[in-house]
């Protein structure tokens, strides 16, 4: 990702060669920057690594390779500082489930010394989170609520959302993504949204990188994405045209002949007759997942 | 004029060019946080624990009031590995706030010693509600009581640095039955009525008492000390702490 157009602006987030090895896994030398004001997704099936990521970058897990920088700075420099920039909503609830809100607004002054109690107060409240219940009986849109009001009570830079919108309602999901775009509104916070439901992202994301099994798959803008590839559908017989099989990704064949992707500076080579269109993300992760032995322009 | 060094701003100042903010010595604050973190995570056992244990300790306070504590020290120590009986979660409370593994550990540790602090009280209190009802056989003699905060501290710092070690390989029973050991041991083998008398009757030598109880006392706290650096030096390398 370059940063030359952000005029030299420090980024809210670098990510550098991160790396991280588990039995059967290996995080293997990611790398992205996300600069102040925008929403990057964070795509890939189920094991890519996203979670492994978002460990690294929140301090959660222990870092083998790489670094990374948070406004510029790194988590050995303030460890205090970094951490309270950063705000953290999964779909699984971090709080311990004998907690209260009372006890959970304690804990929170307590190790951030930037967060506030009446505005935590304020967002439970009119999100009717129950004062009197322990955590344990919380449905998972509470605890999703629960977690996003700790994360909006404190003075961050970076939201990172970790499957956070998987199994809630669509109004409640609606009402995520207005609020993400009202956190970048400020154009100095940023927002890190992890998931595998591409649908969320298509609506919100600014950039989108893509991983599988450790690895970047691709990194781009999400306008870059759709006007790099096109999506191709054509009879079987196409596919004996000259050499195009071989730029052809994530080819499917069906009772109606093919569907591919390729990239869109090869798309003069496609034969009369071929069908193209503009493919949404996910169907650009779909195909390129599936089928990404060939990435050559 | 030579101006004077005020060197409370200029720690102050120093620490703001670095922190950027005005913020006190967070130390202190973290490990309190961790300890806060511990109790809200057990009290309700806890608050069963003490009542139903305190209950039980009068019985033994009937025949001495030494016993009585020992009893409660015992439901402190146990009391004191429920913390490390908390769920595993993906992504834990503690090791998403903002804080060191020493801190952690420190604050685990201050809130075991607290735990069994907690407790020598409500034993003192039982055996002082039978004495007073005039049912006690014994005295609860300080020198004692202080010769078991030693004893207890440092099977506190053997069951912390075990529990450290062994909870995330562990399966919920064993687990609870690891945790339940150290305590089991220091009362059944250790504070056991025999010993106790022993004890006691060592430490009516008034010379040799108040060495004896430096010596079980400082060992207790250095064993905590040392068992908290293994503690920091098995955890560092983990994920989620």
């Amino acid at each position: 990702m370059d940063n030359r157009e952000f005029l030299g602006e420090t980024p809210v987030l670098e990510v550098r060669n991160l790396s991280k090895q588990y039995r059967g896994f290996m995080l293997d030398k990611v790398s992205f920057t996300l600069p102040k004001g925008y929403i990057m997704g964070y795509v890939g099936p189920n094991g890519a690594g996203k979670s492994t990521t978002l460990g690294l970058i929140t301090q959660t897990r222990r870092m083998e390779g790489g670094e990374v920088l948070l406004g510029g700075k790194r988590y050995e420099e303030d460890p205090v500082l970094y951490k309270e920039k950063i705000g953290y909503v999964s779909s699984i609830s971090y709080f311990p489930p004998n907690m209260k809100i009372k006890d959970a607004s304690l804990l929170l002054k307590q190790f951030y010394p930037t967060f506030s109690k009446e505005k935590f107060y304020h967002l439970t409240r009119g999100w009717n989170l129950p004062e009197k219940k322990k955590f344990s009986a919380f449905s998972t849109g509470m605890m999703v609520k629960l977690m996003f009001a700790a994360a909006l009570s404190r003075e961050t830079r970076l939201l990172i959302l970790d499957e956070a919108t998987n199994g809630l309602d669509v109004l409640f999901r609606e009402e995520i993504l207005n609020l993400l775009q009202h956190y970048i509104e400020d154009g100095e916070r940023s927002v890190l949204f992890a998931t595998h439901i591409i649908d969320d992202l298509e609506q919100i994301a600014d950039y989108i990188v893509m991983v599988e099994d450790g690895r970047v798959l691709l990194q781009d803008t999400k306008e870059g994405l759709t006007e790099n590839y096109i999506l191709v559908k054509g009879d079987e017989t196409l596919l004996a045209a000259e050499g195009i099989a071989r730029y052809l990704l994530g080819i499917r064949h069906s009772a109606y002949g093919f569907s591919a992707l390729i990239h869109s500076d090869n798309a003069p080579l496609l034969p009369a007759g071929t069908v193209m269109e503009k493919p949404t993300i996910s169907q650009i992760m779909s195909y390129l997942m599936k089928g990404h032995d060939k990435l050559e322009i | 004029m030579r101006k004077k060094c005020n060197c409370k701003t200029a720690y102050a100042e120093l620490k703001n060019s670095i922190y950027g903010t005005e913020i006190e010595d967070t130390n202190m604050k973290q490990v309190i946080g961790y300890i806060e973190c511990d109790f809200m995570n057990i009290k309700s056992g806890m608050l069963y624990m003490l009542a139903i244990f305190g209950i039980a300790s009068m019985a033994f306070a009937m025949k001495n009031g030494t016993g009585a504590v020992a009893y409660m020290l015992f439901c402190g120590l146990v009391m004191a590995g429920t913390a490390f009986n908390v769920t595993k979660q993906t992504v834990s409370f503690t090791a998403l706030v903002p804080g060191s593994i020493w801190q952690k550990v420190v604050g685990r540790y201050l809130g075991g010693v607290l735990c069994i602090m907690l407790c020598a009280v409500v034993g003192i209190v039982s055996a002082g509600i039978i004495k007073l009802a005039g049912r006690a056989n014994g005295m609860l003699e300080i020198p004692v009581l202080l010769c078991l905060l030693g004893v207890t501290f440092f099977f506190l710092a053997l069951q912390n640095v075990l529990l450290y070690l062994l909870t995330p390989f562990l399966g919920i029973q064993v687990a609870g039955l690891v945790r339940m050991l150290p305590g089991f041991i220091l009362f059944f083998a250790v504070m056991n009525a025999g010993n106790l008398e022993t004890l006691t009757e060592i430490l009516r030598k008034e010379d040799f008492s108040v060495r004896l109880i430096l010596i079980v006392l400082g060992t207790g706290i250095a064993s905590l000390i040392i068992s908290g650096i293994l503690s920091c030096l098995i955890i560092r390398n983990r994920d989620n702490e």
